[in-house]
């Protein structure tokens, strides 16, 4: 009786594509009505999984088949609920890949299977090798510290990304010791690729670049993550943050539409693409690539080496 | 040791005919299945095969009713095989009527008859749905008083037959062989015992018919019924019945082909057969009807018999090799006489569970159920039905063995 609860699922999906799976759900259908019902299943079905499950398990692993015959019902449960728990799992991944580029929610750093490169970038390198990067310019995106310091930190990220959000925290403590703190001892870029595959990614970059025509590059480069899970809302929201900063409001929406921010945006991605960068958010110290998410003392025992050297 | 080296032969001979006989079934050419349902549909051999096409494809018109060479070779194929089929149970070719299967021509007498003057039939508790449930509607109408015999030890004592015929009984009506067990019925000793009490018998022979001889006029049978897929051929049957009684029965559907002349309010009917053949025929399940009687006729009836008893013993001592194994009917200690059919379960086990695992793990075709014989059933104490391996002529012990092997391994899982 329980194998037809499984068996409804799965040849009711079969029977959307085939109609030879028809009468098979319609017996499976029937059979979980008449149990919801509270009346045996009477077409059959379960004893006709059950035997073919047991006459395959004969065939292969004899010992294991009066196992799988007296328990079959107790594996049949487990299976159900196993089922079901692994499907409600899947749709809310479902669901955060596409709400949110990652099948682990907003804030998560986990691997997510849908997206394995764990950038969702489409039609980005898949090189998945640090070593075979090739550094990124400092020219372009928004900086902090002296054009001339020895040590120069490139950060590849994307607003909509939330690794790139998560290391946000370490980013500014690094900026902290060593920028601000620091004398100015590094120079820091922030350049932009976005990932494809989530919405308005693009114009997210967009409204960062045409933010920094105003000046107001890195404020909106922090409204951008705070507002990340808000994206959906489209460009109204880019717009909203836009006024927060007070930026001037036809110049910003004119650019975002603009040749040259687009080609700007382009220029960077096209830069990106052929270094190989393969997940966001990348980092190159003095060149040298730190790919995902790391830790403000991973980067930070990279940088100090760097300075290390050169002095 | 003359009868060891005899029964030897006889073994050696009869293995070697069925090796030959299984090189005319296509099926066996084109799958390696072990098609132990042939108590439901037999398999076809090529001479059948061969004789249906031919009528698709040289002669594909209508029987009695064109005068083109078309019709009259439609005419005189389907003539031949009214004959062949005839002949093949000991009848006239006037005396067979052409039904869509068994149960037509055994509902065709039981709905037929007259029972004005008497009222009772007397049947058995063990007959197929076919036979059973017309006669229980009749009875239900009122129609009839039925008379149904309990069977002792499995089967039906002839006693008790005794007791229940007497002179208000109008029909006996039973089978010759059962479709559960294969206990074949002494039709000859019953039929002279309803004739001796002027009452008329019935004869289910679809199980019967295919498997030994059955001689209709020798045997003092009244009404015969069987079907020609359980023999060989295509799918239909035919009632066999002595003309005088045809004569008197009213045709049980009318229409084309059964008349001699239409008026707008009235119509003399032809004589039987053709007055119960209403339409068109389906002349190449006809043709294909003859083509196996004559093949079942060469190799001889007798032969199939004695094939079918070596089976029979071969089944029977694999079933009883196997653990966890009840086999249901009066076994062979009773003295009864069996065709190779046997229905049995595996402890713990349902039947239709041990049908799907024999075809999955041996490709063994058999059926599973009460067999369209619930009260049967319920009487070997089996209401959930049972497996029923029912052999033919091309079956072999080897099959028999590699059968035993699948059923040991599924008991073993029980």
């Amino acid at each position: 009786m329980v194998a037809c609860i499984i068996a409804l699922v799965v040849f009711g999906i079969l029977s959307l594509f085939s109609a030879k799976y028809r009468p098979i759900a319609k017996e499976a259908f029937d059979c979980v009505f008449r149990m919801v019902t509270l009346r045996p299943c009477t077409t059959g079905l379960d004893d006709r999984i059950k035997a073919k499950l047991v006459a395959k398990t004969l065939s292969f692993a004899p010992k294991f088949a009066p196992l799988l015959n007296k328990h079959f019902k107790t594996i049949s449960w487990i299976f159900v609920l196993v089922f079901f728990a692994s499907t409600m799992v899947l749709s809310v991944g479902v669901y955060n890949w596409l709400a949110y580029g990652n099948c682990n929610g907003p804030d998560s750093g986990e691997f997510c299977i849908l997206n394995p490169s764990q950038t969702g970038a489409q039609g980005y390198s898949r090189v998945g090798n640090p070593s075979q990067l090739k550094p990124v310019s400092a020219i372009g995106g928004i900086s902090l510290g002296p054009a001339n310091a020895s040590v120069t930190v490139v950060e590849v990220g994307c607003y909509s990304c939330p690794y790139t959000k998560k290391i946000e925290p370490g980013v500014k403590q690094l900026l902290a010791k060593y920028v601000s703190a620091g004398g100015g001892s590094i120079r820091f870029v922030f350049k932009v690729m976005p990932v494809p595959s989530h919405p308005y990614s693009r114009e997210a970059a967009l409204s960062s670049i045409c933010a920094a025509k105003q000046n107001k590059g890195w404020e909106m480069h922090e409204f951008l993550f705070r507002n990340q899970t808000q994206f959906r809302e489209g460009m109204p929201l880019f717009y909203s943050l836009s006024d927060e900063l007070g930026l001037y409001k036809q110049k910003f929406q004119l650019c975002i539409s603009s040749p040259e921010a687009n080609a700007e945006l382009d220029s960077m991605i096209q830069e990106g693409k052929n270094s190989g960068i393969y997940a966001t958010p990348t980092f190159f110290v003095n060149g040298e690539p730190l790919v995902g998410q790391k830790t403000f003392e991973q980067i930070d025992s990279v940088v100090s080496k760097a300075l290390a050297k050169v002095q | 040791v003359r009868k060891k080296w005899n029964l030897l032969v006889f073994v050696v001979i009869t293995l070697l005919d069925a090796k030959k006989i299984r090189s005319d079934f296509p099926f066996f050419e084109k799958t390696k299945v072990i098609y132990f349902d042939n108590a439901c549909m037999t398999l076809r051999p090529m001479q059948v095969i061969e004789a249906v096409t031919e009528y698709y494809e040289e002669f594909p018109g209508c029987a009695g009713r064109s005068a083109h060479r078309v019709a009259r070779r439609t005419e005189e194929k389907t003539q031949n095989a009214r004959e062949s089929v005839a002949s093949f149970v000991g009848a006239k070719s006037s005396q067979l009527v052409w039904t869509k299967n068994a149960t037509e021509g055994l509902n065709l007498v039981c709905d037929s008859l007259d029972y004005s003057k008497r009222k009772t039939v007397v049947t058995t508790e063990l007959e197929h749905h076919s036979l059973l449930l017309p006669l229980q509607r009749l009875h239900n109408e009122g129609k009839i008083n039925l008379k149904v015999l309990k069977a002792e030890a499995g089967a039906v004592p002839f006693e008790a037959w005794e007791k229940a015929i007497d002179s208000t009984t109008r029909l006996v009506a039973t089978n010759n062989a059962n479709n559960t067990t294969g206990l074949k019925t002494d039709v000859k000793r019953l039929a002279k015992l309803a004739g001796d009490n002027g009452a008329l018998t019935l004869i289910d022979g679809a199980q019967g018919v295919p498997h030994f001889k059955t001689d209709f006029s020798r045997d003092g049978i009244d009404f015969l019924a069987f079907s020609s897929h359980k023999m060989l051929g295509s799918g239909m049957g035919a009632l066999v019945a002595r003309e005088e009684l045809l004569e008197e029965l009213p045709p049980f559907m009318v229409g084309g082909g059964t008349i001699e002349e239409v008026k707008l309010w009235e119509a003399k009917f032809l004589k039987p057969p053709q007055k119960f053949e209403a339409g068109l025929q389906h002349y190449e399940s006809i043709i294909g009807f003859g083509a196996a009687a004559e093949y079942l006729k060469k190799i001889g009836m007798d032969s199939v018999e004695e094939y079918e008893k070596m089976l029979r013993r071969e089944l029977l001592s694999a079933l009883l090799s196997v653990p966890k194994i009840e086999a249901y009917g009066p076994g062979e200690s009773s003295g009864e006489k069996f065709g190779a059919l046997a229905s049995f379960n595996i402890k713990n086990a349902k039947p239709q569970e041990v049908g799907v695992m024999l075809d999955e793990l041996a490709q063994v075709a058999v059926r599973t159920g009460a067999f369209c014989a619930h009260p049967a059933m319920q009487a070997y104490g089996a209401p959930q039905g049972a497996v029923r391996a029912s052999l033919y002529i091309y079956n072999t012990p080897e099959e028999i063995r590699v059968f035993k092997e699948a059923l040991e391994k599924i008991a073993g899982a029980y």
